[in-house]
């Protein structure tokens, strides 16, 4: 059983774990390391720089020059990248090229709002996904478990951009007036406070979530269902709840579990999509305009708060599945 | 962080998580903002700041300022221009001296008095280079040493040549007054204070009560900033903004088939052109030029880009004074012209990039139905749209592509039309026209400086690098409960709030 093998007892095997984990972590860190060296160069590649977004058309090569040289843009990239990466390794992130304020600054209210949409998802999508996914299970090929994978097929099928903008119409703008359409969370209060504004973004991540992940239970718990112990218990005269809980249940999470911690990544991707959508002040919002004024202090801050953010779940992932991590 | 105790988090975790209904029931009535307070909702950016002398424009930054600043002049809604916090401005005979007197009684946000020692610091500040504000190519004309207080309320402002339209120029939006309070912090004298700001979120402000103008009829403002168009309408239409910056075209229909909300339809000095660089081949044939302005039908952009909101253009920069149109014939499609003139030019296989950002309505429908048409005339147009960083990288070297005109025409005869103009991105150079414009920016008297805008204008229709297909119009959205929003030349119309009462 899978989440047998974390508790392990035996010494030596526990050594070779925390090595692995170890080993695990520093293949994390360069990964890192490599991905804000991709960024950098990407951001060096794209065409137009900072100082041509904030100057805009009343540009002149004097008014550049002067901001590019005040922005320390005009010194060598190895130079600009090294600062930068002696400032992280320092645990200072710098500051926004546009506004000049510190990207810590910037960015700590929008990562908390992120978290807490994700969280908030994942808090929900699990257990309901769980739900959907033993119920279909179990009604296999009637009304219910055909309904679900129809639904799903479709909803999987869909960008979560256009579920949101259905929702929108829906409930917020449209059909029915129940619900913000949009999602203002004043700067420093935290989005638990402003319950109404997170409605519409969990619900488009959730509804995405627990179709995939949903679908990925109900044939964990087909497979667990028709397994050989299963039956046994059946022929032992164990009633259906009973089998569910003690047999079947512990077996199909060894599937799902791992699966689970890729829709927790993917989710943080869609909270991209999803915070533009609702204009909620999360990273992923941050991040499109960050690309867009070519402002990379907060481009890298972000895109490695993601990346460190996947490959931790990812590593997570490896651990409940396998036991032991495998290199990315 | 808040300091909301841990159990109540979870409650509102939890309600927010499995009582989607529920909430659902309760979250409509919470939707609007509370009494006395209007909310504003634009397109914001990380860019912005509450100083008023940042590289950047936009209209996020624009609608703070226009609360927390005022010009020495402003522009009024028909394009005249008033006086703001000077109250005359006289030149000397040369037109190189000019004494500007300030209103008296104007009070800064901190509570002190708003003196000539804030101006001199305002336009010296403006000026060095080491700011880098663009703006500041505007008063190129005023010598930074040769800002003088004369008294508390007297500036004089020697020039470094000749300015006629110098009570035009300080009208710009761009040219607003500061004040600068004991610790150094910026401060203005609108008709709002700052209370908070967080870019690209939100800004608060409350009304100042020593304002020297009219009052907004509403003791607070919240200006919530939001990345894109859509989100806008939404916000509006769920009740939760109670006024649109702008909206798109094609959201007016569905917005004024909506009981709760009004829309508001304004003449605008602002709009797109698709312009060309005059200096290089093809374009720098008079004949290729014409056939390209030929083959616009205008009616269809007005009917189809614009959803009817728009007049008729003429390939001038006009709508931006108010001063007459010039009487010239409307410029009409006529495709066998076109084909003839690039016959002649040898141009019948014209192969063109059209390039834009698209970030103004109606830029993308525009340039895709300019390409439907030039198709008429045998010219294959190819529209390609950029992000802003790099639609701006090329900025000043594409040979054609969607521009935005959008200030008065004294400032835009000198930034998009002298040779060393900042905007003149179609290399536009006439000395005509120069010597014209510098004669018509040299002479005080309005009427006069009318008759030559109008000759301006003209040189352009028949020889610039601009196609000008429409004059759209700007349609602002608000909620029923708001009164008094007026009709403006210069977009100011949701965000100039004298007067204005709400009602909720």
């Amino acid at each position: 059983m899978a989440v047998e093998l974390l508790a392990a007892p035996a010494p030596s095997r526990s050594t070779r774990r925390a090595r692995a984990v170890a080993l695990a972590v520093a293949q994390g860190v360069g990964t890192l390391l490599v991905v804000s060296l991709l960024i950098f160069l990407v951001t060096q590649a794209m065409p137009g720089d900072v100082a041509r977004v904030v100057l805009g058309t009343r540009a002149t090569p004097e008014t550049l020059a002067t901001l590019r040289e005040q922005l320390g843009l005009d010194r060598p990239i190895w130079e600009q990248y090294g600062t930068w990466l002696w400032g992280v390794l320092r645990g200072d992130f710098g500051t926004s090229l546009v506004n000049g304020m510190p990207v810590s600054e910037l960015l700590a209210g929008r990562i908390r709002n992120s978290l807490t949409l994700s969280v908030v998802a994942m808090l929900i999508m699990l257990p309901i996904s769980l739900l959907v996914g033993i119920v279909a299970a179990q009604r296999r090929d009637r009304a219910f478990d055909q309904g679900f994978l129809g639904t799903s097929i479709v909803v999987n099928a869909t960008p979560e951009f256009v579920t949101g903008t259905v929702l929108i119409a829906l409930l917020g703008t449209t059909v029915f007036h129940l619900l913000p359409p949009v999602s203002f969370i004043p700067p420093g209060d935290s989005p638990l406070a402003h319950p109404e504004a997170m409605v519409l973004p969990v619900l488009t991540l959730v509804v995405s979530g627990v179709m995939y992940l949903g679908r990925l239970v109900r044939i964990a718990f087909i497979d667990a269902m028709s397994s050989e112990y299963v039956q046994t218990a059946r022929l032992k005269g164990l009633g259906t709840p009973r089998i569910l809980a003690r047999h079947a249940l512990p077996n199909a999470l060894g599937p799902v579990i791992p699966a689970a911690s890729l829709v927790a990544a993917y989710t943080v991707g869609g909270v991209v999509v999803v915070e533009y959508l609702f204009a909620f002040p999360g990273i992923g919002a941050a991040l499109v305009e960050a690309v867009n004024n070519r402002d990379l202090p907060v481009i890298q801050a972000i895109v490695l708060l993601i990346a460190a953010t996947y490959y931790v779940l990812n590593l997570v992932a490896d651990l409940l599945a396998g036991g032991e991590p495998q290199g990315r | 962080m808040s300091r909301i105790p841990l159990r109540r988090r979870l409650a509102a975790a939890l309600i927010s998580a499995g009582l989607l209904a529920a909430v659902a029931g309760c979250a409509a009535t919470d939707a609007g903002a509370s009494g006395d307070e209007l909310v504003l909702g634009v397109v914001g950016n990380n860019k912005d700041e509450i100083q008023p002398y940042t590289a950047t424009s936009s209209a996020s930054a624009d609608s703070l300022r226009q609360q927390l600043y005022d010009g020495l002049t402003a522009y009024d809604a028909d394009g005249g221009v008033e006086m703001r916090l000077a109250e005359s401005m006289t030149p000397n005979d040369a037109l190189d001296v000019w004494t500007v007197k300030l209103r008296e009684g104007v009070k800064l946000h901190d509570g002190s008095d708003f003196t000539s020692e804030d101006v001199v610091e305002s336009v010296r500040f403006m000026l060095d280079p080491e700011h880098v504000y663009p703006a500041a190519a505007q008063i190129d004309f005023v010598d930074p040493d040769g800002v003088v207080a004369v008294d508390d309320t007297t500036v004089e402002f020697h020039l470094l040549r000749p300015a006629g339209t110098f009570a035009e120029t300080w009208a710009s939006r761009d040219l607003l007054m500061r004040g600068l309070d004991e610790s150094g912090e910026v401060t203005g004298t609108g008709p709002f204070d700052l209370e908070s700001f967080t870019p690209g979120q939100e800004a608060r402000l409350v009304r100042f009560d020593d304002y020297w103008g009219e009052q907004p009829g509403f003791e607070r403002l919240r200006i919530q900033f939001f990345q894109d168009q859509p989100a806008i309408t939404n916000a509006l239409r769920g009740g939760q903004i109670d006024v649109a910056y702008s909206v798109p075209f094609t959201d007016v229909p569905a917005l004024e088939a909506d009981p709760n909300l009004k829309t508001l339809v304004s003449e605008s000095g602002s709009y797109l052109t698709m312009s060309m660089r005059v200096d290089q081949a093809p374009f720098d044939d008079p004949r290729v030029q014409e056939a390209l302005k030929l083959v616009v039908d205008r009616q269809q952009i007005i009917d189809n880009a614009f959803g009817g909101y728009a007049s008729l253009g003429n390939d001038f920069l006009g709508n931006n004074t108010d001063c007459p149109a010039p009487d010239v014939p409307q410029r009409a499609q006529d495709l066998e012209r076109a084909k003839q003139l690039l016959a002649e030019a040898g141009q019948q296989d014209l192969q063109l990039d059209l390039v834009t950002d698209g970030v103004f309505p109606g830029m993308m429908e525009t340039a895709q139905l300019y390409a439907q048409q030039a198709a008429g005339a045998g010219i294959t147009v190819t529209v390609k749209k950029l992000d802003t960083a790099t639609f701006l990288n090329g900025w000043g070297d594409w040979p054609f592509f969607i521009g935005y005109s959008g200030s008065p025409y004294v400032i835009t005869a000198a930034t998009h039309f002298l040779p060393d103009g900042v905007e003149n991105a179609t290399h536009f150079d006439d000395p005509a026209y120069t010597e014209l414009a510098l004669q018509m920016m040299g002479t005080v008297d309005h009427a006069e400086q009318c008759g030559m805008i109008t000759r301006l204008q003209e040189i352009e229709r028949d020889g610039g690098g601009n196609i000008v297909p429409a004059y759209p119009q700007s349609v602002v959205a608000y909620r029923a409960g708001v009164e008094g929003l007026h009709a403006d030349l210069y977009g100011r119309t949701s965000i100039d709030y004298r007067g204005v009462t709400i009602e909720k």
